[in-house]
């Protein structure tokens, strides 16, 4: 995957040109056609309860902000 | 690492249009040319930072330069664009690696309700940062008469014109050209005469901090965090890594783009303290929101030539905020609900791509023209809720990088896990030390 893949067309040439060349520029994995979906991945243990703690915090937090401006709203 | 292909793709325009960047690549590192290879594939990662320098960062290092001077908060900026590089380096990598955009691959590894959550703070935090782009259009331009709605509606039409290139590499180019406007602001600190020798003591003393630390001191600092790191800068990067077509190749060269971007974005942001630094002690009591008014209040010290550069800079930092926000939603989105999510696509081979992006600009754009709305607040905020959500989009750029399913022999080093875990303790720590200080005031002599 790190190597480049060889080519021997001009570098400007234009973007209709024929398959090989475009097969060869890119990764397999570029093309659009070629692109799958990765299996999920399920959350377990510490991972998860980390995950829930940002998000309540992030949630806290907000709250916190939305006091901050009603302050400010109600010291002008 | 990924997946196979079993038998000969269907080739679209946006491959084509893809491998033909790609093999200008190919023959630059062949001819062993590393300058133009070089200048080839560095774009995301300069973007993403000079990006993120947007209106309301930049008011709010011309805030921070108000209140406290020449002090503290140099050392303090150059650290916290470090920590954005240490994060975007790894959007980067994991792009490089993957091909795939950063909202499709928190949907296909942690499913739809981590990842709407990601989405939900990613879309909210672009929205309200896009409005403040078109304030800094608007208050940047205002400096010169421009009306309003010219201002706003000129800058959407350039916003959408560039979008509507068809062309990943003539978008970046056009943008990277506009982004480095952003040292606009180093002449204008030149202009502000500063004194080298009390900026030499800042960055050895990381002194002084006038007031201490206070509310109002913590709520410039969560600023500042704010301006430097960001949920929208990992989906951007990551997303335009992939539409770039950049490979694990290509690592060396897109660490220097994302170091060459924070330095050049990290030295705009001196620049702008070091301007500002006029106003301290002359009673600058200037507010994040003032953001028209800081041009005017430094004009009596720079000159009328270093306040019209800094309103251009204003102008400018909310026209490439803009320009590159606005594509990061159209990329998450898109990259979610499908449909193709590429700038080398024509706008009716990906509508739901350029559909979000104009839709939401257009909606951003016509909130600063409506009267009366408190905008202010929005500008004071911004880069408040930006930290505060930060945290969460860091775990999963973390669990990401370490996957090895899907990064390889390119998952996190130690180094870079330790380094990651530093700046989510360190924005935990700022966030939650901004709560307290409006919650118990008290703890910090508020």
């Amino acid at each position: 995957m790190e190597a480049e893949a060889p080519i021997s067309r001009d570098c400007t040439a234009d973007p209709d040109d024929e398959q090989p060349t475009i097969l060869d520029a890119l990764e397999p994995d570029q093309l659009v056609a070629a692109k799958r979906r990765f299996r999920r991945r399920h959350l377990r243990g510490v991972t998860r309860a980390l995950m829930w703690g940002l998000r309540l915090y992030v949630l806290f937090a907000l709250v916190v902000v939305v006091d901050r401006i009603v302050q400010t709203l109600v010291g002008q | 690492m990924t997946a196979g292909v079993d038998i000969e793709p269907r080739i679209t325009s946006e491959d084509r249009r893809r491998a033909i960047d790609r093999q200008r690549v190919w023959a630059a590192r062949r001819r062993g040319s590393r300058l133009q290879l070089l200048w080839l594939l560095i774009g995301p990662g300069v973007l993403v930072m000079l990006g993120e320098n947007d209106a309301p960062s930049m008011l709010s290092y011309a805030a921070t330069g108000a209140q406290f001077g020449i002090g503290f908060f140099l050392p303090f900026v150059v650290l916290t664009f470090a920590m954005a590089y240490v994060v975007q380096e790894m959007a980067f990598r994991i792009g490089a690696a993957t091909h795939r955009g950063h909202a499709e691959l928190i949907f296909d590894r942690f499913g739809p309700f981590w990842g709407w959550f990601a989405m939900s703070d990613l879309l909210l935090g672009n929205f309200l940062t896009l409005i403040t782009e078109f304030i800094g259009v608007r208050a940047g331009l205002g400096f010169f008469g421009v009306p309003p709605y010219a201002a706003v509606i000129g800058a959407l039409a350039v916003v959408v014109a560039l979008a509507l290139t068809g062309r990943y590499w003539t978008w970046e180019r056009i943008a990277m050209g506009l982004a480095i406007f952003n040292l606009i602001f180093v002449p204008v600190a030149l202009l502000a005469r500063p004194d080298f020798a009390a900026i030499g003591h800042a960055f050895l003393t990381w002194g002084p901090l006038p007031g201490g630390i206070q509310p109002s001191t913590l709520l410039i600092l969560v600023a500042d965090i704010g301006a430097t790191v960001t949920p929208w800068m990992l989906f951007f990067q990551q997303s335009a890594v992939v539409d770039k077509g950049l490979t694990p190749a290509d690592l060396r060269q897109g660490r220097i783009d994302t170091a060459l971007g924070a330095g050049l974005a990290a030295l705009a942001a001196i620049a702008t303290i070091v301007a500002t630094s006029v106003l301290f002690g002359h009673g600058g009591s200037a507010r994040l929101q003032a953001a028209a008014q800081f041009a005017g209040a430094i004009e009596p010290h720079i000159g009328r030539v270093g306040a019209s550069l800094f309103a251009l800079g204003i102008f400018e930092a909310g026209l490439v905020a803009a320009i590159t926000i606005s594509i990061s939603s159209a990329y998450a989105f898109s990259e979610v609900f499908g449909g193709g999510h590429s700038l080398n696509r024509r706008v009716r081979e990906a509508p739901p791509f350029y559909g979000v992006l104009l839709l939401m600009t257009m909606i951003a754009a016509a909130f600063v023209l409506i009267p009366h709305l408190p905008l202010e607040f929005v500008v004071l905020i911004v880069n408040v809720v930006a930290v505060l959500a930060m945290p969460p989009a860091l775990l999963l750029l973390y669990l990401l990088a370490n996957d090895g399913d899907l990064m390889g022999r390119w998952r996190n080093t130690q180094l870079s896990n330790a380094l990651a875990t530093t700046v989510v303790v360190f924005l935990i720590t700022a966030g939650v030390g901004f709560a307290l200080s409006v919650l118990v005031p008290k703890l910090f002599g508020g």
